[in-house]
């Protein structure tokens, strides 16, 4: 009864407001997260984007990206409330994820039903665009697990070290990251998993898996956590005689919250290395001095300024995506949006060139290319590990 | 109430013992029933409050062990992981919460849901239905762990939520929400659970305790109520109290007789004592005496019977000594009468003879008066009837008085006698009439109990503030033995000289208690027989000294003449006798012997003068007095009193009744004649007159 009134209205308005009716794109995030900065990381990587585009003139012949924010603070259940809500918003054209593969996981049946495009740009686990859905409305600027787990073992072999543990959160994230293993496992001899743990959400310890692992013969632990059990496990390991102490080679969940913070001086008694997709450290100099300029605007004066860096570079190449496969649609139709974005030709993004960024067959920005191993500095920036 | 009470003492003591052993048996039993239905019902309290306590108890910890393991439950990481993770919740979560279906036995409905109230798994128990679904959405608003009671199926439902706090986020993520049937949660017995607010009244039905219960049932209110029927039966039956009414009555029935017998034995010497009261009412007086034995009570009680009838023995005696002295004394003056009367009925014409005759006869009836006077003056002291009629008095005229009425007595036996006067103002407070009577009974005993030619002493004088009057004598003294006795009544000297004129031994008698009732002392005194005696008078002095009064001057009785007198006396003697005196005298007399014949005689004569017998048989003189008074005239009339009695509530009486004057029989001609002179014919008497007639009647001498 409401909805076709206020179609109605809209209508009715279109002769003289078009201009002005903004196109929405929503980031549902866990930004009620104590000590999370994913959230706020892919919030303004948009919104430096979106600024770029409204300064540009915005999308379809002047309307502006306008940004609603959603927070799920990590619970499934609020995301996918948070997505319904989102498919009720008349102009929204998709939905900007966060760090949590949970969330999104749990999500992905309401997105199949309600066709919101769905723009991944930090959530890793494979099974977010291999989700089954045709058309598939998912589409990722970011690690997947299938990627970054081959990685990181093959760190561990480049660092001599034979035998791993794996330490992995009891969720859909964790059991993508073991599928990961075993698909690696079964090709690759080196290195060999001696040992799996599985912690679940909101344990208050890990010690006594981390040494479970230790005992199994590991010589290095390779770790499936967010920012909190991260801390936790460094804290405990900090504790422990140094002979105990084996390197710790992480998945980048730990980059998306006041990990340093956490785990204070504890994370430098410890070989903690994480996995990225990109370092501002790393960037290409045009592209950079671009998004510098606008990011200044929002308090960003140098790259070590930048909290998650990885959710700011992500969310920043993939709103310019977005804005241009909207005009591509020329709508703001979710589902001519969606296809349009499997046809943005080539876009020169902040991580990378993008040529193109999807295809129908692809829906992964990022490829292994991207891929590299960094350490904490003692500022708390991200820093690449030297080759 | 008494004339139930058995008539033997040895009964009513074993009444009474009964009556108090029972008396002390019923409160004992009443106290002892008392103290162990109290004893009982505390130990009913106490077994009630251990029972209330225990269910409390037990289904306090039930509902902390269901609390305890629900907060458990949500706190798990199972759950915590079912929140993140939908994969494989039909595997592990299912059966983690399909295995809490109960907790200490108590069924649980377990619903877990999310930050909404959505469900994402149960224990597959039962559904929640509407009113619990809203009820938890708005827990979880307020975000922390809750409980209420809701109506079910089953009765009331305690519903209760534990919200899953996730410590990175500010509100609850999920929820656990589980119900129970209160109907589960132990009550047991008379006991019932409770719970909200109390109703007013409840507590009165049957106590309650509150259940310790964890903060998330805290405002629920719950409490054990009862027992509501006393587990009267747990402690077994009620004391035998048959039996022990049967024993209290065995007891009594003991008591008594014992009770009893040991009345019987303590009132043993009172019996004695009383069979031998009755032997000595039915068998009379004797030497035989109370045995003085047995308890102090009995045996004092005993003592003062023998006292009694000693003195009782000795009275008797003294009675019949006194009665046979009596008849003497009074036959005494009969004798010379009787010979002077022959006398006179020869001796006619010869003057000298006749006069001897007559005033033999006159001293010989004043001594019959005066023995009298003396009797009923005794009588009246004895009774405590004599009144004192004091008045200022010297001792002089005292002394002078006396002196008087016996001086012929003391003449005749030929005694000289010596006066000490007295300062003229010495004086007491006196009655003048008695102390005269005192002093002349004195000298009448010394005059008595001297031999013929003796000296008697007579003095007055003041010493150490007193008054004292001696008299003395050469007499033939009293025996030491005698001095304290001499006082007694009918005691007299046992060898008088003058047998004739001996006097019946109440002379002293009255002499001390006269001077006793003027607060004073009569001490008697003597080296022994024959060497004389000597009596004291102490009296308290007047210091002051006033004017000495005047002597009463006794006026010469005016001739009194020319009257119509009417004389009422059933003594006929003494009637006619009056009436021929007052002839004599120049009088018109008239007599009646009764009331009746008085009023008629009153009527008709029309007398001027009545001297009326009060004591008249069928209307008495009062009667005969007032019916006089009505006749026409008779408020002028001089109407006498005339009578033995004496007292003065016969004078008041008699008064009363419209006498003018009252007179005490034998009254003599003078009073009488004093009374007529002082009524002047045909006029009312003054009440001077009255009252000097009165003054002047009793006595005589």
């Amino acid at each position: 009864m409401l909805k076709p009134l206020l179609a109605l209205l809209l209508a009715s308005l279109v002769p003289f407001a078009t201009a002005q009716v903004p196109v929405r794109v929503g980031i549902d995030g866990e930004f009620g997260l104590d000590n999370s900065t994913s959230a706020q990381a892919v919030e303004l990587g948009v919104r430096i984007a979106a600024t770029q585009i409204n300064e540009a003139g915005g999308v379809l012949g002047g309307r502006p990206i306008e940004i609603v924010t959603r927070d799920h603070r990590s619970i499934p259940a609020r995301g996918i409330r948070n997505i319904r809500e989102f498919a009720a918003m008349p102009e929204l054209v998709a939905v900007f994820g966060g760090r949590f593969s949970p969330v999104v996981i749990e999500q992905l049946p309401t997105l199949k039903e309600l066709n919101v495009p769905f723009l991944a740009v930090w959530s890793a686990a494979d099974v977010i665009i291999d989700n089954g859905m045709k058309p598939n409305y998912a589409f990722r600027l970011s690690l997947r697990d299938s990627l970054a787990m081959p990685f990181m073992l093959q760190e561990a072999s480049r660092r001599g070290l034979e035998r791993v543990g794996l330490l992995l959160t009891n969720t859909s994230w964790g059991r993508s990251n073991q599928a990961a293993v075993e698909k690696y496992s079964a090709t690759n001899r080196t290195p060999r998993v001696v040992a799996t743990a599985w912690y679940n959400w909101q344990d208050t310890t890990l010690v006594h898996k981390y040494q479970r692992l230790r005992e199994a013969g590991a010589q290095a632990v390779i770790l499936v956590a967010n920012d909190d059990e991260a801390a936790v496990l460094v804290r405990e390991m900090a504790a422990l005689p140094k002979a105990e102490r084996v390197p710790v080679i992480s998945h980048w969940g730990v980059t998306g919250g006041r990990f340093v913070k956490e785990a204070g001086p504890a994370l430098f008694e410890v070989d903690f290395s994480v996995v990225q997709t990109f370092s501002f450290f790393n960037a290409r100099k045009e592209p950079l001095a671009r998004f510098m300029a606008t990011a200044r605007r929002f308090g960003i004066q140098r790259v070590e300024d930048i909290e998650s860096p990885v959710g700011v570079a992500h969310a920043y190449d993939m709103m310019h995506i977005l804005a241009r496969a909207i005009e591509l649609a020329g709508s703001t139709d979710r589902a001519a949006v969606r296809a349009a974005l499997e046809k943005v030709p080539a876009h020169e993004g902040l991580v990378k060139r993008y040529a193109p960024p999807f295809t129908p067959a692809r829906h992964e920005a990022l490829g292994p290319a991207e891929l590299l191993m960094a350490r904490y500095r003692r500022d708390g920036a991200i820093v690449p590990l030297e080759r | 109430m008494l004339r139930l009470l058995p008539r033997s003492l040895a009964r009513r003591f074993a009444l009474a013992a009964a009556g108090l052993a029972a008396g002390a048996l019923l409160v004992t039993s009443a106290a002892s029933w008392w103290l162990i239905e109290r004893q009982r019902n505390d130990a009913l309290a106490e077994l009630s409050a251990r029972e209330r306590h225990f269910h409390a108890a037990a289904a306090g910890g039930q509902l902390q062990a269901i609390a305890a393991r629900m907060a458990e439950v949500a706190a798990s990481t199972i759950l915590a992981t079912g929140l993140v993770d939908s994969a494989g919740r039909e595997t592990y979560l299912a059966p983690f919460l399909a295995g809490i279906r109960q907790v200490n036995g108590v069924p649980v409905h377990v619903l877990f849901t999310d930050f909404e109230g959505k469900t994402i798994a149960s224990n597959g128990l039962g559904r929640f239905n509407e009113a619990e679904r809203d009820w938890l959405a708005a827990q979880l608003v307020l975000g922390r762990a809750g409980a209420v009671i809701l109506p079910g199926v089953q009765g009331a439902q305690l519903v209760a939520m534990e919200p899953l706090v996730y410590r990175r986020t500010p509100s609850p993520e999920g929820a656990l929400l589980y119900k129970v049937n209160l109907a589960d949660v132990h009550g047991g017995g008379s006991m019932r659970l409770e719970w909200g607010p109390e109703a007013a009244g409840e507590a009165a039905r049957a106590p309650a305790l509150g259940l310790a219960v964890p903060p998330v049932f805290q405002p629920l209110q719950f409490r054990m109520r009862g027992p509501f029927e006393a587990p009267a039966q747990a402690i077994g039956a009620a004391p035998e109290y048959v039996a022990v009414l049967a024993l209290a009555l065995g007891l009594f029935g003991a008591v008594v007789l014992a009770g009893l017998g040991l009345a019987r034995l303590l009132t043993g010497d009172l019996r004695r004592l009383q069979g031998f009261s009755a032997q000595v009412i039915t068998s009379g007086l004797s030497d035989e005496r109370a045995p003085e034995s047995g308890s102090a009570e009995v045996a004092g009680l005993a003592q003062s019977i023998n006292r009694m009838l000693d003195r009782l023995h000795e009275q008797q005696q003294r009675k019949d000594e006194f009665l046979a002295m009596l008849a003497h004394e009074l036959r005494n003056p009969l004798a010379p009468i009787a010979h002077s009367l022959e006398l006179l009925k020869r001796a006619r014409g010869d003057g000298e003879l006749s006069a001897q005759a007559r005033a033999t006869m006159e001293r010989q009836v004043r001594h019959l008066v005066r023995l009298v006077d003396d009797l009923l003056d005794v009588s009246r002291i004895t009774r405590g009837h004599l009144e004192l009629r004091r008045s200022r008095v010297t001792l002089a005229s005292v002394l002078e008085q006396a002196v008087e009425a016996c001086r012929a007595q003391i003449d005749a036996a030929g005694h000289a006698l010596e006066i000490s006067a007295p300062p003229a103002a010495l004086a007491v407070e006196a009655d003048p009439v008695r102390l005269v009577q005192v002093v002349s009974n004195l000298l009448n005993n010394a005059a008595k109990y001297t031999r013929p030619g003796g000296r008697i002493v007579l003095e007055a004088c003041a010493q150490h503030g007193e008054a004292r009057i001696r008299v003395r004598d050469t007499g033939m003294g009293i025996a030491p033995e005698m001095l304290d006795r001499v006082f007694d009544l009918f005691t007299r000297g046992e060898a008088s000289n003058d047998p004739g004129a001996s006097g019946l031994g109440i002379g002293l008698t009255l002499a001390r208690r006269l001077v006793e009732l003027h607060g004073g002392t009569l001490e008697a005194r003597s080296e022994g027989l024959g060497r004389g005696s000597e009596f004291i008078v102490r009296l308290p002095l007047l210091e002051a000294p006033e004017a000495p009064a005047p002597l009463p001057v006794e006026e010469p009785p005016r001739p009194a003449a020319g009257r119509r007198v009417l004389v009422v006396d059933d003594n006929r003697d003494a009637a006619a006798t009056l009436a021929a005196l007052l002839q004599l005298t120049g009088n018109q007399a008239r007599v009646a012997y009764d009331g009746a014949e008085a009023i008629a005689a009153a009527a008709e004569y029309r007398p001027e003068v009545v001297l009326l017998d009060i004591g008249l048989p069928k209307v008495d003189g009062y009667e005969v007095c007032r019916a006089m008074r009505a006749q026409p005239g008779g408020r002028e009339r001089l109407i006498v009193a005339l009578t033995g009695w004496g007292q003065d509530q016969d004078r008041r009486r008699s008064e009363q009744a419209g006498f003018n004057a009252h007179l005490v029989k034998p009254a003599d001609y003078s009073s009488l004649a004093r009374i007529l002179a002082a009524s002047p014919p045909g006029a009312q008497p003054t009440t001077e007159t009255s009252a000097r007639g009165r003054a002047s009647a009793p006595r005589g001498r």
